[in-house]
C-alpha cells in the first residue's frame, strides 16, 4: 500500500512536471521548424534541424539585445553590490541613531510599483538628457538596493564580533574590515544576491520600454518586442530569439542553482 | 551607506512623492504647461468605464492567484519536500519557468493560444474536446483568464520554493513525535505544518498580492489590455494613459492609485501576522 502510495505520487509529480516543461520544450523544437509547418502541425517534431530561424534571430539584432542586456545587467549589479554592502555593514554592526528608521526606510522599496515612479523619472530622463544606458541603469540600481541591503545585512549580523574586535585593534577602518573580512565570508550571500538581481534586471521591461530612445540600445525584452513586431507571422524565428535569449541565464542559474537556492532560503526566513 | 540612501531617496523616494504631487496637474509631453486640477483627475478616475475594468481585474488577479499558486506551491513544497532524493530535478523543473525573461513567456505563450493556428486549441482537437476550443486572448471573457494561468505556470515554482524554506526549518523530531503518535499525513499537516508555518504563508501571500496589483509585462506582451480593454490593469492603463494617450497627470493620478492598494495591502498582512513592519517588508 506505502509502495503504491509512493508511485502514485512520483507519477502525479512526473506528470505535473512535464506540464510545467511543455511550453518550453515546444519553444525549442520549434526554433528549429519552418515557421509555416508551425501553424499547420503545431505539435509535430522536425525530421531535420532548420537553421534560418536563427539566422533570422541574428540579423534581427538579437545577438545586439543581448550584449546591450549583459552590459546593462553587468553594470548595474555592480554598482548595487558596492553601494549596499557599506550600507549592510552599517546597518548590521554600528550603532548610531535612527538606524532602525533608516534601514525601514530603505525596505519599503521592496514594496513599490515601478510604475509609481515611472513619469518623474522620465520628465528627469528627458530634461536631463541622460543617455539610454545611465536613465535605466539608474533605477535599477536603486530598486535593487533593499533586497541586497536585507540579505547582506542578514549575513553580516551572524559574523562574530570578535573578527571585527581584532581588526581595529590592529588599526583597521571600516572599510577595510568591510572589504577583507565580511565581504570574503559573505560570498554566497553576495552571490545569491547578485544572481537575483541579476535575473530581475535581465527581464525587466516597463523602465526598459519608456527609457530607451534608441534602437540600438534596446535591452532584451524590448529587443524581443520589437523583433515580434517584425516577424508577426514567422512563428520559427520568434520561439528562435526567445531561445537565445533564455540560454544565458539558463546557464547562470543551473551553474549556481545551490546558492540560489541556499540564499533564498536564509531571505525567506529572515 | 549614504550613497545608498541617497540613490534610493533620488531615485525611489523622491519620484514617489512627486507622482502624487503630479497627480493634481493636466499636461502632456507635447505640451509641457501644466494646468493645476485639483482633484479632478480622480474626479474623472470615479466616472472611466476602464479604470473599472482595470480594478476588477486587478481583483481577479489577486484572488485567482491566491487561491490557485499558494495551494498548488504548497501541495508541490510537501511533495518535493519528502521525495528528497528526486528533489533535485523537481525543484529545478518548478523553478525554471521564473528564469525564462517575461516577455519571452508572453510571447510563447500568445503562440500557444493562437486561436487560428495554436498548439493549444490543435492539442483539444486531437483530444477530440472541439467544444473547448476557443479564441482564447482574443476573447474578451478569457483574455484575463489565460493570462493569468500563464502568471501562475510562471510564478508557482518560486513559490513553492519559499514555502520549501519555511518548511525546512520545522525541526524533524516534531515529526517523529506525531509518526510516533500515529497521526495521518493529513492531520501531520493540518496540526503540525500549516500552524507552524503561518507567517511565511502570509508572506508568501503579500508577494503574491502585491505582485497582482503590480503585474504589467505579460499582459503588455500577449494583449496589451485587449481586446477593448478587457484584460487592462491598472500598471497597463496607466501605461497607455501616459505614453500612447500622452496623458501625464491622468496616468500620474492611476499610478497613486496603485501606490495606495499596495500600501492597503501591505497594512493589512502586517496586522495578520501581527509583527513589526519591518519584517513584513523584509520578505
Amino acid at each position: 500500500m506505502r509502495r503504491l502510495n509512493t508511485m502514485l505520487r512520483d507519477g502525479l509529480f512526473a506528470l505535473l512536471a512535464l506540464v510545467f516543461m511543455l511550453p518550453l520544450i515546444w519553444t525549442v523544437i520549434g526554433s528549429f521548424r519552418p515557421g509555416g509547418d508551425l501553424r499547420v502541425s503545431p505539435w509535430a517534431v522536425p525530421a531535420k534541424l532548420y537553421l534560418d530561424n536563427y539566422a533570422a534571430a541574428w540579423e534581427g539584432r538579437i545577438g545586439l539585445y543581448l550584449l546591450n542586456s549583459t552590459f546593462v545587467t553587468i553594470v548595474s549589479v555592480v554598482v548595487i553590490i558596492a553601494l549596499s554592502a557599506p550600507a549592510a555593514y552599517a546597518f548590521a554592526r554600528l550603532r548610531f541613531s535612527g538606524s532602525t528608521a533608516t534601514l525601514s526606510f530603505i525596505l519599503t522599496g521592496l514594496l513599490i510599483p515601478a510604475h509609481a515612479v515611472l513619469i518623474p523619472l522620465y520628465q528627469l530622463n528627458s530634461a536631463l538628457k541622460v543617455g539610454d544606458y545611465l536613465a535605466i541603469i539608474g533605477p535599477y540600481v536603486a530598486f535593487g538596493l533593499p533586497l541586497t541591503v536585507l540579505l547582506l545585512r542578514a549575513y553580516f549580523v551572524e559574523i562574530p564580533g570578535e573578527l571585527m574586535e581584532a581588526a581595529i585593534i590592529d588599526g583597521a577602518g571600516h572599510l577595510r574590515i568591510l572589504w577583507s573580512i565580511f565581504m570574503p565570508i559573505a560570498r554566497p550571500a553576495v552571490a545569491t544576491v547578485a544572481i537575483f538581481q541579476a535575473a530581475w534586471i535581465w527581464n525587466e521591461l516597463p523602465f526598459a520600454l519608456v527609457f530607451i530612445n534608441e534602437g540600438g540600445h534596446y535591452t532584451l525584452p524590448v529587443g524581443l518586442l520589437s523583433f515580434q513586431g517584425e516577424h508577426i507571422a514567422n512563428w520559427g524565428a520568434i520561439l528562435a530569439g526567445v531561445t537565445v535569449a533564455v540560454i544565458p541565464l539558463m546557464i547562470l542559474y543551473l551553474a549556481f542553482q545551490r546558492h540560489i537556492i541556499r540564499g533564498l532560503t536564509a531571505g525567506a526566513l529572515k | 551607506m549614504l550613497p545608498a540612501v541617497a540613490v534610493f531617496a533620488f531615485y525611489i523616494t523622491y519620484p514617489l512623492v512627486h507622482t502624487v504631487v503630479l497627480s493634481a496637474y493636466s499636461w502632456s509631453a507635447l505640451n509641457p504647461a501644466r494646468t493645476w486640477q485639483g482633484l479632478g483627475n480622480y474626479a474623472e478616475l470615479l466616472d472611466d468605464p476602464v479604470l473599472l475594468t482595470a480594478l476588477k481585474n486587478n481583483g481577479w488577479w489577486i484572488v485567482l492567484s491566491l487561491v490557485i499558486q499558494l495551494p498548488l506551491a504548497m501541495l508541490l513544497a510537501v511533495g518535493i519536500g519528502s521525495a528528497l532524493r528526486r528533489h533535485r530535478i523537481l525543484r529545478t523543473v518548478f523553478f525554471s519557468p521564473l528564469i525564462v525573461p517575461a516577455v519571452a513567456v508572453g510571447l510563447i505563450w500568445t503562440l500557444f493560444y493562437d486561436p487560428n493556428f495554436g498548439a493549444l486549441n490543435s492539442l483539444l482537437e486531437a483530444l477530440g474536446l472541439h467544444g473547448l476550443v476557443g479564441g482564447w486572448l482574443g476573447d474578451p471573457r478569457w483574455a484575463t483568464v489565460c493570462i493569468i494561468a500563464v502568471s501562475c505556470w510562471r510564478y508557482t515554482g518560486f513559490h513553492m520554493m519559499i514555502l520549501l524554506a519555511g518548511l525546512q526549518a520545522i525541526p524533524d523530531d516534531i515529526y517523529e513525535a506525531a509518526r510516533i503518535d500515529g497521526a495521518s499525513a493529513w492531520r501531520t499537516f493540518r496540526h503540525i505544518t500549516l500552524p507552524l508555518m503561518k507567517r511565511i504563508v502570509l508572506v508568501d501571500a503579500l508577494l503574491i498580492t502585491v505582485g497582482s496589483v503590480k503585474i504589467f509585462d505579460l499582459i503588455w506582451v500577449m494583449t496589451e489590455g485587449g481586446p477593448n480593454h478587457a484584460s487592462e490593469v491598472l500598471a497597463t492603463y496607466m501605461y497607455r494613459s501616459a505614453f500612447s494617450d500622452d496623458r501625464m497627470g491622468y496616468a500620474a493620478a492611476i499610478a497613486t492609485v496603485m501606490l495606495v492598494l499596495t500600501l492597503i495591502a501591505t497594512v493589512i498582512y502586517v496586522r495578520l501576522t501581527g509583527r513589526g513592519e519591518e519584517e513584513a517588508a523584509a520578505a
